[in-house]
């Protein structure tokens, strides 16, 4: 027993290391000048720390990085409350409803998954430059109202491990279909939900070719596309790439860190809890 | 068209207003633009000039005079097939690692999630940077270990062992996702297990593993097309390169509808890849069946 | 987030028209009214570049226009560049364009060609400050940005290019200073220098590289002009990188290469050419004029700028030059606003404070003097010289400049890496290059 113990902390320690490395790499990097960055041999400690790489990239003028951020935060922020209000019913309908033809839809919202955005990218551009939606933040929040099938998929999944008993009883206690949704099926789903809205949160925050083509104005855009700044036409001011993403990782991470408990509760798939 | 009883019909109709997000949403934003992106792949449309109706020109252009078509797939299958395994083992073995009660197991949990949250655009230069043949650090390590330098970013074989290092490095998600799995299967399984003198090895091939397969089905399907639609990762390291060693299909897309402005014929080439990526998911689906253990559906 | 949008969409609707109402009645500038007329009723412009680097330069000229024509408003929009040439087109095409963008020389004649530039010819006739400022700009940066004679960009930068080297590593080498043969140095002459700049270590690998070769426009354009050949024919319809004196040009790259005097090409890095030269690792490079600010971050060594060498067979020295211009949407909804800021953006003061932020050489010469007024590098004034010869980057409108590129670069790593002769990666790239010519010489005349 103890032996197994021992190994197994071996083991996640090595690969902890060989993780952390890149990470490491990546802070340091944030902290070194230019001239530093290429010195070869590569240098793994530098003092002093050049913290001004950080404020640097923060006001550098060609961005609008306090703005940006702002406008990826309450972007997320809308998008998630879109996922949760959207996937959760439309979850619900997939799973604890009976109707027909359920199943071979659901393989089609599967399958719907499949279409990368640059394929539709163009197409999409050209019906939201006729509805005049370009350079707004529609084209990039309205998906996430409609209920995105990766997120729709986890909290599905999880639905349909709730005992079917919970629902039988409230249908007896007389309850119809939106009630039994919100008192009965909706707390049993927390787990799952969560883990869809920190995805969601996540994969929003990070989102790029969307605000790219979408977004037209720096006022708007998002702090993701704002990354792209530091690469210039020539050379790319890499002491500044760095410190700027790590700014833009930090609250994920914070959040992340916080919410741990709940996101790996969270998706709990089909069938087998007790 | 099959009869539907009194009861079946309102049953219906609540499911479809139930889904009914989903359903404008996926013929809006999906459904629409597809359409109509098949429909440019018939014509010659590029952005800075007149457009002509060619029918099927495109696609034949594609199959007959167009080499890179070839070598793109060629790349995105070997990376596909070399990738998602990878991913799908290095997530189930580390999710099960993770999962023991040990003492910290959070801040383990943690560090190996971190990787994800960076965005891709600077991670990849993270790694562009470190993987530099004559400058990187990782050759600098490798050196001093006594190995001699590896060319990182020259070669297709190593351009794609360096993507797939890298994505494994940010597949947090994926082993949160198996984690969830795996604390999703009652331990009274595993006590039952214990009683009857099973080894622990076996107890992950028989408990752990067939309860899991509709997690690992999961991330299969999800790893597969991600595989297939890698774009940003490749655009940053490497942009194809050196001379398309590295031309993953999204990639070529990309440059033939926004560097080469033939519109038409990269709206032809989402299409087949749409063709080719529903057809691998359906396979997938189809032998779901014998291999996916749903519980309690 | 419904009334958010909403009100976001009526404000963009006030806006446009407001906009649309301060602007003459009549569409365009044609029909005699004066822009600067015009110009009093103000509007809203829009402005795409990609410069990041320029920011504190453009934001100074917005403020001249504004406080020439308080009813101007300029809004700036950057994009990094790669993604700049992705979104402009799409833009464009799909009617939410700027009104004022940005436009890099090799660009310019397939975007004129299609449509995507407008035809300033009526706008220039009706405004005095815009006839001034063409009329005294060179002949060359005047009709480099015309297109079938008809001018259809307005210049406002021109670029050059030296060499850079680090001063330390020639004296440590016991060489001579360049500036002393800049005058007369030939492509040979920069070889044997690199050679004997280049110094390996004792296990064979190369510490120190003499000159960086790219697989770029640079130095090639420089030397295929120099060596008197171009690289299309008159009508720009046809691509001649097969002839033999292309490679003929080329053959000093390839024999450096070949000594191993240069980094290799054949990887893709994380750390360009610029990035080994800071660190020191590289004797001499090619250096494009808006390299300078980024060199001079460089403390660790002493560093210069000399011109280009001579084409050794034909005794003169070409250098190419990226003119930057400002090009108005064809679809702009604001002509009028846009023709008025132009007026402002060409005055001399304003184009001064391009010269004087160092970013940017402007292309009227008289206000050029500031660029040039610094320390660093001691010979900036190399790069003032190299303008009496340079040639601009023209292209062709028969094929996407970024597709060119692809081709040419190509082509030059293969030989470069000895997978291919010189002849035969010209003549391969030259073959493909025709091909996609053709089809988009059929697609225009459709």
């Amino acid at each position: 027993m103890k032996r197994r113990v021992v190994s197994c902390y071996f083991i996640l320690t090595v690969l902890a290391v060989l993780f952390m490395f890149p990470l490491y790499w990546f802070f340091l990097n944030s902290l070194k000048s230019y001239e530093q960055l290429f010195q070869f041999p590569p240098k793994f400690w530098v003092w002093p720390l050049r913290l001004k790489n950080y404020p640097e990239a923060y006001h550098y003028q060609a961005l609008q990085f306090g703005r940006m951020l702002k406008n990826s935060g309450i972007i997320t922020v809308i998008s998630v409350f879109g996922t949760v209000l959207s996937s959760t019913i439309v979850a619900y309908g997939f799973s604890r409803l009976k109707w027909r033809g359920r199943d071979q839809m659901f393989v089609i919202v599967i399958l719907t998954m499949i279409i990368p955005t640059e394929v539709v990218l163009t197409p999409l551009y050209f019906i939201y430059s006729k509805l005049h939606l370009l350079d707004t933040w529609f084209p990039i929040i309205a998906p996430f109202f409609f209920a995105k099938p990766f997120y729709t998929f986890i909290i599905r999944q999880s639905m349909m491990g709730i005992p079917v008993e919970m629902d039988e009883s409230a249908v007896i206690d007389g309850s119809n279909v939106w009630q039994r949704l919100i008192y009965v099926i909706l707390p049993q789903a927390k787990p799952a939900l969560m883990a869809a809205m920190i995805m969601a949160m996540q994969d929003q925050w990070n989102n790029y070719l969307e605000p790219l083509i979408f977004i037209n104005s720096n006022t708007k855009q998002t702090i993701s596309v704002g990354l792209t700044f530091f690469s210039g036409m020539y050379n790319i001011q890499w002491n500044l790439v760095f410190s700027a993403a790590a700014i833009v990782a930090l609250p994920i991470l914070v959040i992340f860190v916080f919410f741990q408990r709940y996101f790996i509760q969270g998706i709990v798939v089909s069938g087998v809890k007790g | 068209m099959v009869k539907l009883s009194k009861k079946e019909k309102k049953q219906l109709r609540t499911g479809l207003l139930m889904i009914s997000p989903w359903l404008v949403g996926v013929i809006g934003f999906t459904l629409i633009p597809l359409l109509l992106a098949f429909g440019m792949s018939l014509t010659n449309y590029s952005f800075l000039s007149k457009f002509k109706f060619i029918g099927f020109q495109n696609y034949i252009t594609m199959f007959t005079k167009d080499p890179l078509i070839w070598k793109s797939l060629g790349i995105t299958f070997i990376y596909a097939i070399l990738a998602v395994p990878l991913q799908l083992m290095f997530g189930f073995l580390l999710a099960n690692l993770l999962n023991q009660k040990l003492r910290g197991i959070v801040v383990y949990r943690t560090i190996f999630y971190i990787p994800c949250l960076i965005v891709v655009v600077s991670s990849t230069l993270l790694w562009r940077q470190m993987l530099d043949t004559d400058f990187g650090v990782i050759n600098y390590l490798i050196t001093r270990l006594g190995i001699r330098k590896v060319s990182w970013l020259s070669q297709t074989a190593t351009i794609i062992a360096s993507t797939v290092l890298i994505s494994l490095w940010q597949s947090g998600k994926l082993i949160i996702i198996n984690l969830s799995g795996l604390q999703g299967i009652p331990t009274s399984l595993y006590e039952a297990a214990d009683l009857d003198g099973c080894s622990k090895l076996r107890q992950v091939f028989y408990i752990t593993m067939p309860l899991m397969t509709p997690v690992l089905f999961m991330n299969l399907i999800m790893g597969l097309i991600g595989a297939f639609k890698s774009f940003t990762l490749i655009k940053i390291l490497t942009d194809g390169g050196p001379d398309n060693a590295s031309l993953v299909y999204m990639l070529y897309l990309y440059k033939n509808a926004f560097v080469n402005f033939k519109l038409g014929y990269a709206n032809a080439m989402s299409i087949l890849l749409f063709v080719i990526v529903g057809a691998l998911t359906i396979l997938v689906f189809r032998s779901s069946e014998k291999w996916v253990y749903y519980g309690g559906e | 987030m419904k009334k958010a949008f909403v009100t976001v969409l009526i404000g963009t609707m006030a806006v446009s028209i407001l906009a649309g109402c301060s602007g003459s009645p009549s569409p365009g500038t044609a029909g005699g009214q004066r822009v600067t007329e015009a110009a009093k009723e103000g509007g809203n412009v829009t402005w795409w570049t990609w410069s990041t680097e320029a920011t504190d330069a453009f934001t100074r000229q917005i403020e001249y226009v504004k406080a020439a024509n308080p009813k101007l408003n300029v809004d700036i929009q950057y994009t990094a560049n790669a993604d700049y040439w992705t979104k402009l087109p799409v833009a464009i095409a799909g009617g939410t364009g700027p009104d004022l963008y940005q436009m890099t020389r090799p660009s310019f004649e397939m975007y004129a060609a299609s449509g995507q530039a407008m035809d300033l010819t009526d706008i220039i006739a009706s405004s005095p400050a815009l006839s001034k400022y063409l009329e005294s700009l060179s002949p060359e940066l005047r009709e480099t940005y015309q297109f079938e004679g008809k001018q259809m960009a307005i210049p406002f930068s021109v670029e050059a290019t030296a060499i850079a080297y680090n001063k330390d590593l020639f004296q440590e080498a016991g060489l001579p200073d360049l500036k002393e043969i800049e005058d007369t140095w030939t492509w040979d002459d920069l070889s044997e220098l690199a050679k004997q700049l280049t110094i390996k270590n004792s296990s064979g690998e190369t510490q120190q590289f003499g000159f960086y070769v790219a697989a770029d426009r640079i130095p090639t354009w420089e030397m295929i002009w120099s060596h008197g050949y171009e690289m299309f024919d008159t009508n720009k319809e046809t691509c001649m990188l097969d002839q033999p004196g292309i490679a003929e040009a080329l053959q000093p790259l390839i024999g450096m290469y070949a000594e191993g005097i240069s980094p290799s090409v054949d990887v893709v890095t994380s750390t360009s050419g610029d990035d080994m030269f800071i660190s020191g690792k590289i004797a001499m490079i090619t250096a494009g004029i808006w390299k300078v600010p980024s060199y001079s971050n460089i403390t660790a060594f002493d560093w210069d700028v000399v011109q280009l060498p001579f084409d050794a067979v034909t005794g003169k020295r070409i250098s190419s030059s990226n003119v930057l211009g400002l090009v108005v949407n064809p679809n702009t909804k604001n002509p009028e606003a846009t023709a008025a800021a132009l007026e402002e953006l060409v005055q001399p003061d304003c184009q001064q404070i391009l010269a004087d932020s160092h970013i940017y050489i402007p292309a009227l010469e008289s206000v050029r003097d500031g660029y040039f007024d610094r320390d660093q590098p001691e010979n900036i004034i190399a790069y003032k010289k190299t303008l009496d010869y340079i040639h601009p980057n023209t292209l062709t409108q028969y094929i996407p400049y970024a597709q060119f590129v692809t081709e040419y670069t190509d082509a030059l790593r293969k030989a470069y890496t000895g997978k291919m002769t010189l002849e035969d990666a010209l003549k391969a790239a030259n073959e493909t290059i025709n091909t996609v010519m053709d089809e988009n010489k059929a697609q225009f005349n459709q």
